[in-house]
C-alpha cells in the first residue's frame, strides 16, 4: 500500500487529503506542520510526502530542506501543495529539493494520478 | 463533502480569531513578525479551502487581503493606523463572505467593493491585475529547455533553447534495437537528459519512462557516453542521456507527454520532435517493466557501454534506492493517529458524560450519606476510601465541566466587531478593550451571550459615549473607549462592559419613568434604584428612536437573558465618567447554586440567583390583608408574602407564620416578594435535571435535582412566585392546576 504522509496546517485540507487518499487505497498519515512532519516522518516511513508551504513553527520548504538533509530521504518524492502558482515560488521549492507541486484546490484524481507516477 | 464543508467553517471560525487576535495585537502596538505571519497563514488557508469549496467571491477577497499581508510581512509596507484601520474592514468583510458562504446566502453584489479596491491599492496584485486566484488543479508551466540555475558541472551544454531547435550538442543516438520496416506511422522521438537535481529532488527517470509507458509503446535507449568523463569530474549522476521513441496510443499528444515531464522541466534537457517510423511488428519493450530497479544499482564506472533502460536504470544518489518494490507489508495494524491537540467531540456525547458524572457524584453522596448511619469509624479503610471517591468525583466534575467551557475570546471578538459598525453608525468614534478574554465559560453560555451583549454595546455605543466634541470640550480624548472584562470570581464568571461616556443621566432617566407611569414623582428613589430602572421593562431613553439601539427592545431583555442563564446583572453609572454592567454568571447551565428548603417534608431548592435575603418574620411585620393575602413591611415597603406551601399545592393556606421562614426573591422585573417555607435546610449546588422531558412542565417549577439521599427535590421557578402589582398571590398559578408531588 502506498503510504503517503500529508502535512498542511488547515484541518479541513488534511481531512480532504487524508479522504482523497484514502479512497484511492492508500495508507495516510497527518501532520499539522513542518516541525511535526519532520517528527512523525521516521515513524511514518512514507512513499511520499505532500506539504503545504504555508505553516505556523516550520513551513514547506524548511521541511523539505529538513527532509533531504537526511541522506535516507534524499530520493523520497516531495509534493508541494500550494494556493500560489507562481514561477518564484515553484523555483524556491524545487531549489530546496520538492519533487514536484499540486495546485490547490486539488483535483482527486490528478493528485492520485502525479502521486502513482512518482512512486513504484 | 458536506462533512468536510462543515469543517472548514469551523476552520474558519478559527482562523478568522487568529486574524482578529492579530489585528488587535497590530493595533495595540504588540505585533512582532509572527503576528503577521499568522494572520496571512490564516487568510491563506481560508483562501484554500474556499477554492476547494469553489467559494469564487471569497477567495478573492481573501486573495486580495492576503497579498496586503504578503506585503506586510516582507516589509513592503507599514501597518499605520491607516492600514489596520482597513485591515479591520477586510476582517468584518471576510467574516461576512464567509457567513454568507456558510449560510448559503447571497451577499449585495457591491458589498465590500470599496474595500476590496483598497486592498488592491495598498497591494496591487502581480501581473497588473490579471492575477485572478487560478483554479486549474494541474500546473503546466510553459516548457523550455531550460537545465537549471544549480547547474553546477561542465560537460552539459549551457543553454536555453526553445523546444522547436535541435540539440547539437547531444545527437541522438542511433536506436539501440532497429525497427523492422514496414508501414510508416507517427512517432515521438523524446531526448532526454537529467541534471543531478533530478535525483536529489526524488525523480526517477525510470519512473518517467513507465509513464511514458502508459501513453503507447516506447523504445529507450540510453547513452553513456559523457559516463567517463564525468565520473573523473566526480559527478556521474548526469552522465546518462536517453532517446527514447514513443508510439502513442490514440489520442495521446505532446502535451500528454510534456505533462509526464512536468516536474522535472528545469532539472533536465529535455527535446520532443515527431517522427514518422516503421511499423514495428514488436517492439521489445511492450511495458517498460522495471525489475531491477530494487537491485542496487550498478555503480556509474560499470555503465561504460549503451545499454538499453530496462537493464541499467540511474544510480541513486542515496545508498537506500528511491524506488521500492510494492512490498505486501502486513498491516502496521492501525495508522499512526493525526497528533492534534484537540479533539472534535459531538456536543451530545459531552453533555451526556457531564450528566453521568453529575450522577455519580449524586450517587457518591447517597453513599456517603447512608455510611454515615452505619456503625462505621471515620478511621476505617472503608471510611477513608469512600473519602477518596469523594475527592475524585469531585475533580472527575471539575475535569468534565472544563470540556464545555471555551475561551471568551471568539465572543469578545464578535463584540469588537460590534463596536466598530455601531460606533460607524453613530458617527462616534470608540474603541474595544479587551481584558481577561481567555477566561472559559460554559460554550452554551458565551452562545447565549452574544444578543445581550450586543445589544449592551448598542446602548453603550448609543446613549453612553458622546460626541467627539462633547468629550473634548469635557476633556477626555476623542476617541471613547469600551472596555470588555472577564473574570473568574468566586465560582462564578463575571464579565463587565464599561464605556467612559457621559454616565447615566438621572434626571432624565427618572422623567421619563415618571412619564411612563414606572414610578411615582414623590417616590424617594438612589441613584442605583434610577439607574436600574434601565432594566424595567418599556423603558427606553433614547428621545428619538435611532439607528442602533431603538429596536423595540430595551434592556429589560437583555436582563432577562442573562437571567435566562442564571445570571445576574448591575449597573453602576458616574456622571461624566462612564457607565459600567456587569454580568455574573454560573459556570455551567448543568450545575446550579441553590437554598434547600422543605415545605411539609417535601424539599425544595430555590435559585440563589434570585434569593436577596432570608429572615424570621416577626409578627409586628406581617400584615394581612383581605383574600387572606399577607404582606411584609420592609424598609417602608409592603412586598407580597408568599406561602410557597400554598402556592405550590402541598397544603392549605397556613394561618400562622410564626413557624415559618421567609426568603426575599427578586424577579426579572425587579419586583420582590417573600416565599414562606418550613425551614431552611443549607445552601448547595445542584446538578440540573429538567422536568419536560422526563416529566412534563409544572407551574412554578424550574426543574428538579436528586439530592444525596436519592430524593428528588424540585427546583423553584421564583419569578412565577412573583406576584404582579394588585394581583392576589392566588392568581400566581392562574388558570393551572396546582403541582401535585408525590
Amino acid at each position: 500500500m502506498t503510504k503517503i504522509l500529508a502535512i498542511d496546517d488547515s484541518r479541513t485540507m488534511r481531512a480532504m487529503l487524508e479522504t482523497a487518499l484514502t479512497e484511492a487505497g492508500m495508507d495516510v498519515d497527518l501532520a499539522e506542520d513542518g516541525v511535526e512532519g519532520l517528527e512523525v516522518l521516521p515513524d511514518a516511513a512514507p512513499d511520499l510526502v505532500i506539504t503545504d508551504i504555508n505553516m505556523p513553527r516550520l513551513d514547506g520548504f524548511g521541511l523539505i530542506e529538513g527532509v533531504r538533509k537526511k541522506p535516507e530521504y534524499a530520493s523520497l518524492p516531495i509534493l508541494v501543495l500550494t494556493t500560489e502558482n507562481g514561477d518564484a515560488l515553484k523555483q524556491r521549492a524545487r531549489d530546496a529539493g520538492a519533487t514536484g507541486w499540486i495546485v490547490k484546490p486539488f483535483d482527486a484524481d490528478k493528485l492520485v494520478a502525479v502521486i502513482n507516477r512518482l512512486v513504484v | 463533502m458536506s462533512d468536510l464543508r462543515d469543517m472548514f467553517f469551523e476552520e474558519c471560525d478559527d482562523l478568522m480569531e487568529v486574524l482578529s487576535t492579530g489585528l488587535d495585537d497590530l493595533q495595540n502596538g504588540n505585533g512582532d513578525a509572527e503576528t503577521i505571519n499568522a494572520m496571512f497563514r490564516s487568510v491563506h488557508s481560508i483562501k484554500g479551502g474556499g477554492g476547494a469549496f469553489g467559494l469564487d467571491r471569497l477567495i478573492n477577497f481573501a486573495h486580495a487581503f492576503e497579498n496586503v499581508l504578503e506585503d506586510l510581512r516582507s516589509e513592503k509596507i507599514e501597518a499605520d493606523p491607516a492600514l489596520i484601520a482597513l485591515m479591520f474592514s477586510s476582517f468584518d468583510h471576510l467574516n461576512d463572505l464567509v457567513d454568507a458562504a456558510r449560510d448559503d446566502n447571497d451577499i449585495a453584489e457591491d458589498a465590500g467593493a470599496s474595500i476590496l479596491a483598497d486592498l488592491k491599492q495598498v497591494s496591487p496584485p502581480e501581473n497588473g491585475g490579471a492575477d485572478e486566484v487560478e483554479v486549474d488543479s494541474a500546473d503546466f508551466m510553459p516548457l523550455t529547455l531550460d537545465i537549471g540555475g544549480d547547474n553546477d558541472f561542465g560537460p552539459l551544454p549551457d543553454f536555453d533553447l526553445p523546444p522547436s531547435l535541435d540539440l547539437e550538442a547531444d545527437p541522438a543516438p542511433p536506436m539501440a534495437d532497429p525497427l523492422p520496416t514496414g508501414d510508416g506511422i507517427n512517432a515521438f522521438s523524446i531526448e532526454f537528459s537529467a541534471d543531478p537535481g533530478l535525483y536529489s529532488r526524488g525523480h526517477d527517470p525510470a519512473l518517467l519512462f513507465r509513464a511514458l509507458a502508459d501513453l503507447g509503446d516506447v523504445t529507450v535507449s540510453a547513452d553513456t557516453g559523457n559516463v567517463l568523463a564525468l565520473a573523473e569530474a566526480g559527478d556521474a549522476l548526469s552522465a546518462l542521456s536517453w532517446t527514447l521513441q514513443l508510439i502513442p496510443n490514440d489520442g495521446v499528444e505532446e502535451d500528454d507527454i510534456r505533462e509526464v515531464f512536468e516536474f522535472v522541466e528545469s532539472q533536465c534537457v529535455l527535446e520532443i520532435s515527431t517522427t514518422v517510423v516503421e511499423k514495428a511488428a514488436d517492439t521489445d519493450l511492450p511495458e517498460l517493466a522495471l525489475p531491477t530497479l530494487a537491485d542496487e544499482a550498478p555503480a556509474p564506472d560499470e555503465a561504460d557501454t549503451a545499454v538499453d533502460a530496462t537493464a541499467q536504470t540511474a544510480p541513486q544518489p542515496a545508498a537506500k534506492p528511491a524506488i521500492k518494490v510494492v512490498e505486501a507489508k502486513p498491516a502496521t495494524g492501525k495508522k499512526s493517529e493525526p497528533r492534534n491537540s484537540t479533539i472534535r467531540v459531538d456536543l451530545d456525547r459531552v453533555d451526556r458524560l457531564i450528566n453521568l458524572v453529575g450522577e455519580l457524584v449524586i450517587s457518591e453522596a447517597m453513599l456517603r450519606q447512608s455510611m454515615n448511619e452505619l456503625p462505621v469509624s471515620a478511621n476505617s479503610s472503608v471510611s477513608e476510601a469512600i473519602g477518596q471517591l469523594k475527592t475524585l468525583s469531585g475533580v472527575l466534575q471539575e475535569s468534565v465541566m472544563a470540556i464545555r467551557a471555551q475561551p471568551v475570546r471568539g465572543l469578545f471578538q464578535r463584540m469588537s466587531r460590534i463596536v466598530r459598525e455601531s460606533s460607524r453608525t453613530a458617527g462616534k468614534d470608540a474603541r474595544m478593550l479587551m481584558i481577561g478574554d481567555s477566561t472559559e465559560v460554559d460554550k452554551t453560555v458565551t452562545e447565549r451571550l452574544v444578543e445581550p451583549l450586543t445589544h449592551m454595546i448598542r446602548n453603550s455605543v448609543d446613549h453612553g459615549l458622546e460626541t467627539a466634541e462633547d468629550r473634548i470640550k469635557a476633556g477626555k480624548p476623542a476617541q471613547g473607549t469600551i472596555k470588555l472584562e472577564a473574570a473568574h470570581r468566586s465560582g462564578r464568571v463575571v464579565i463587565s462592559l464599561s464605556d467612559d461616556g457621559a454616565g447615566i443621566n438621572r434626571v432624565k432617566v427618572r422623567k421619563i419613568a415618571e412619564s411612563k407611569g414606572l414610578v411615582r414623582p414623590e417616590d424617594d428613589l438612589t441613584d442605583s434604584d434610577i439607574d436600574n430602572l434601565l432594566f424595567r421593562p418599556g423603558f427606553s431613553t433614547a428621545d428619538s428612536i435611532s439607528e442602533l439601539s431603538g429596536r423595540g427592545v430595551g434592556l429589560d431583555v437583555v436582563r432577562s437573558e442573562i437571567q435566562a442563564l442564571g445570571g445576574r446583572i448591575n449597573l453602576q453609572s458616574e456622571p461624566g465618567k462612564g457607565t459600567s454592567m456587569t454580568i455574573s454568571l454560573p459556570l455551567t447551565l448543568a450545575v446550579m447554586e441553590g437554598m434547600l428548603v422543605t415545605i411539609e417534608g417535601e424539599s425544595l431548592v430555590v435559585p440563589t440567583v434570585a434569593l436577596r435575603e432570608t429572615l424570621q418574620p416577626g409578627q409586628a411585620n406581617v400584615h394581612e390583608f383581605c383574600e387572606g393575602d399577607r404582606g411584609l413591611s420592609m424598609g417602608g415597603e409592603i412586598l407580597p408574602i408568599v406561602d410557597l406551601g400554598e402556592a405550590l399545592g402541598f397544603r392549605r393556606q397556613l394561618s400562622n407564620l410564626d413557624n415559618q421562614a421567609l426568603l426575599l426573591i427578586e424577579g426579572e422585573s425587579g419586583r420582590r416578594s417573600a416565599l414562606a417555607v418550613d425551614n431552611i435546610i443549607e445552601q448547595r449546588e445542584v446538578v440540573i435535571k429538567g422536568l419536560e422531558q422526563n416529566y412534563q412542565s409544572i407551574p412554578g417549577i424550574a426543574a428538579a435535582t436528586i439530592l444525596g439521599n436519592g430524593k428528588i427535590a424540585l427546583i423553584v421557578d421564583t419569578d412565577q412566585m412573583i406576584p404582579a402589582a394588585g394581583k392576589s398571590q392566588l392568581s400566581l398559578l392562574k388558570g393551572q392546576e396546582h403541582a401535585e408531588v408525590a
